[in-house]
């Protein structure tokens, strides 16, 4: 069956991504003033950044549309099932760990004990046999951590 | 240098060698994590030692990674690092035909022969180069760093277009902030936070370390094979020196020579060396099923390519790969210029760096010989636990950086940036050296433009510059050139 390959959807995606940032810097350099007391100023180098990765974006995405057609390589057996949504799953406790700190709700040791318990079990697909190893390993982690930070680099932590 | 060599041997910088090789064979030899990501997670710890001890701990983590990558590579097909790969053409067969302490042996002994002789070249070439680029003004700075972006992009794996965009985009990512050249803020787009513009550390190990521990997590359910290593078997032999010894030689020379281009790491070094080993062997159907010259030539150049790569890294400043870029960080992070003045103002860490790499090759050796079986089950390490561990280290150690949570906000959106960049098939290499080199080539390019009065074409009076110009401009067009007679030889054979 033909259809778009996994790399040109991918490319194109990505080329349209290089242009909106493209355009980005070019809008957030137009308000910077020309320069004075030499021949350059601050927006040449970024303005010139914008526009080198601006083509190379047009040259992407033509080379991405005109190969869309192509039938997609042949999967290739890895041998193991990808688990794409756990990686998802990991990331977002990771940022609700992070703003769990950030918004101070959590203290460093409690909000580092939950997600790295949480993303343990996560890992080993919440195997109860290996939860309270794991649970274990955290605190004794969590607890050596702090105190090298705050005892021996006298570092205060969140 | 015999300074350097006395300071090295004292207990606490021979503590941090020692320690820096140890973590890097073990993470070389681990399956999904890098070199690369050990050494820029490392890096907010060395903020509470000296500069030189701080750089020993780093090169001997460097030397440990890219020479425990052999571990993995031969046992399970796996290259341990990027510089491994080659190795895994030829020591892999060798293990499944019953010879795996075998390759093990001649991996060790190929990796220390190539750092060794990398280490001459390194000492030899090192002051004077430094002395010469003493000369070096802002246009030689500037096409220098040109032409090691240019180099990158194009050498780098996948194709050119997406190289030099993955430079271009790490070069912008640099720019937000205070212009240091006058003081003007840009780029910030009203956000107070980012008038300090995006710290380096957070940006590799996002880059680096969540990218990669976001690769493994969905890589999770895969199971390696259990190899078990007799250690008293891997035995490096004085008749293997003699019988591999031309191939050994030549291939520490194209590895150094190979690492000193701007750009180019240990797996393009290897690869040249193992393909160059082929051609002039009088076996070269055996490479690929289990020839001992494929694992010594590829084992020897990779090694060898460190050395190549830290003579522009000391002496100019220039990083020859992205673990050089991180390096490159941590003299920056110690408040030091890396540049030809490092030889001038702290000769400690220059020549220190020379005397760390000759003894972190040695201690690596010893480690390899005395632990390989012990370093092959740390493969089996549940992931869980260490991906876990990782993770909890990224925050730590970013959050240390400036004890804000911005840089960990940034560190997970670089995170997600690098996995996305990986997805879509867009080096990595391009994009951290140009953040990394981007404030200095802005910098000699301003200063070049205000010395000439805005003449860009003065850079052609500079026959350095000039030359380095010429280079990027050649490194540019050869790709393209040889699309353009690919193609044009593809339509010819169709008319025909």
């Amino acid at each position: 069956m033909e259809g778009p390959g996994r790399e040109p959807l991918a490319d194109i995606l990505f080329a349209v991504a290089v242009l909106a940032l493209a355009g980005i810097v070019w809008w957030g350099t137009a308000s910077l003033p020309p320069p004075r007391y030499e021949p350059l100023g601050s927006a040449a180098l970024p303005r010139t950044l914008a526009v080198v990765m601006a083509l190379l974006g047009l040259v992407l995405l033509g080379r991405a549309w005109a190969g869309r057609r192509q039938a997609a390589p042949a999967a290739v057996g890895l041998g193991f099932r990808p688990r794409p949504w756990l990686a998802v799953g990991v990331l977002a406790v990771l940022v609700l760990y992070v703003a769990a700190m950030d918004l101070r709700l959590l203290g460093f040791v409690p909000a580092s004990i939950l997600a790295l318990v949480l993303i343990g079990a996560m890992l080993t697909g919440f195997d109860r046999r290996r939860l309270p190893w794991l649970a274990g390993f955290v605190v004794l982690l969590v607890v050596a951590v702090q105190l090298l930070f705050t005892r021996v680099f006298y570092i205060d932590l969140p | 240098m015999l300074e350097a060599f006395a300071n090295l041997l004292a207990f606490w910088p021979l503590t941090y060698l020692a320690l820096g090789v140890a973590l890097g064979i073990v993470v070389g030899s681990i399956p999904g994590l890098t070199a690369s990501m050990l050494i820029a997670l490392s890096l907010p710890l060395t903020f509470y030692m000296s500069s030189v001890d701080a750089m020993t701990l780093l090169i001997g983590m460097y030397v440990g990674g890219i020479s425990g990558g052999l571990i993995a590579a031969t046992l399970l097909r796996m290259p341990g690092t990027p510089a491994s790969i080659m190795t895994t053409f030829d020591g892999f067969p060798m293990a499944q035909q019953g010879k795996g302490e075998r390759a093990l042996a001649l991996g060790i002994a190929a990796s220390i022969i190539g750092g060794l002789i990398s280490w001459v070249f390194l000492a030899v070439l090192s002051p004077p180069l430094a002395n010469l680029a003493l000369r070096f003004g802002p246009w030689e700075y500037f096409t220098m760093v040109l032409m090691a972006l240019v180099m990158l992009a194009s050498l780098s794996q996948g194709s050119l277009v997406k190289g030099l965009i993955a430079a271009c985009l790490g070069m912008l990512l640099a720019m937000p902030g205070i212009d240091p050249s006058i003081g003007q803020l840009r780029l910030t787009f009203g956000w107070d936070k980012l008038t300090g513009g995006l710290a380096l550390l957070p940006v590799l190990i996002g880059t680096f370390a969540i990218s990669q521990i976001l690769k493994d997590v969905i890589a999770i359910e895969q199971r390696l094979a259990e190899v078990k290593v007799m250690r008293r078997a891997v035995a490096i032999k004085a008749r293997d020196l003699v019988t591999h010894g031309p191939n050994l030689l030549r291939s520490s020379v194209i590895g150094t020579w190979v690492g000193l281009l701007p750009g180019i790491g240990g797996n393009i070094a290897a690869m040249l060396a193992y393909a160059t080993a082929k051609s002039v062997s009088r076996e070269p159907e055996k490479f690929g099923k289990g020839s001992e010259s494929g694992v010594v030539a590829a084992e020897t150049a990779n090694n060898a390519s460190i050395g190549g790569a830290l003579i522009p890294l000391i002496t100019m400043g220039i990083p020859g790969s992205v673990v050089e870029a991180i390096l490159i960080g941590a003299l920056i992070i110690h408040n030091l210029q890396p540049g030809p003045l490092l030889f001038v103002t702290n000769p400690e860490i220059a020549y220190g760096v020379i005397a760390s790499y000759l003894v972190a090759n040695i201690f690596m050796a010893i480690m390899m010989l005395a632990a390989v079986g012990w370093i092959s089950r740390l493969m089996y390490l549940p992931r869980a636990y260490l991906l876990t561990a990782i993770l909890f280290f990224c925050v730590v150690g970013t959050f240390a950086l400036n004890n804000r949570f911005f840089d960990v906000w940034v560190m997970l959106a670089f995170g997600v940036v690098g996995f996305a960049l990986e997805y879509c098939k867009v080096p990595l290499g391009p994009f951290v050296i140009g953040f990394v080199l981007a404030p200095i080539a802005e910098e000699q390019l301003r200063a070049g433009m205000m010395a000439s009065e805005g003449d860009f074409l003065a850079l052609f009076g500079r026959p350095f510059a000039a030359t380095f110009f010429v280079v990027s401009i050649l490194t540019l067009c050869w790709p393209l050139y040889q699309e353009w007679r690919q193609r044009r030889r593809a339509s010819a054979e169709v008319h025909t």
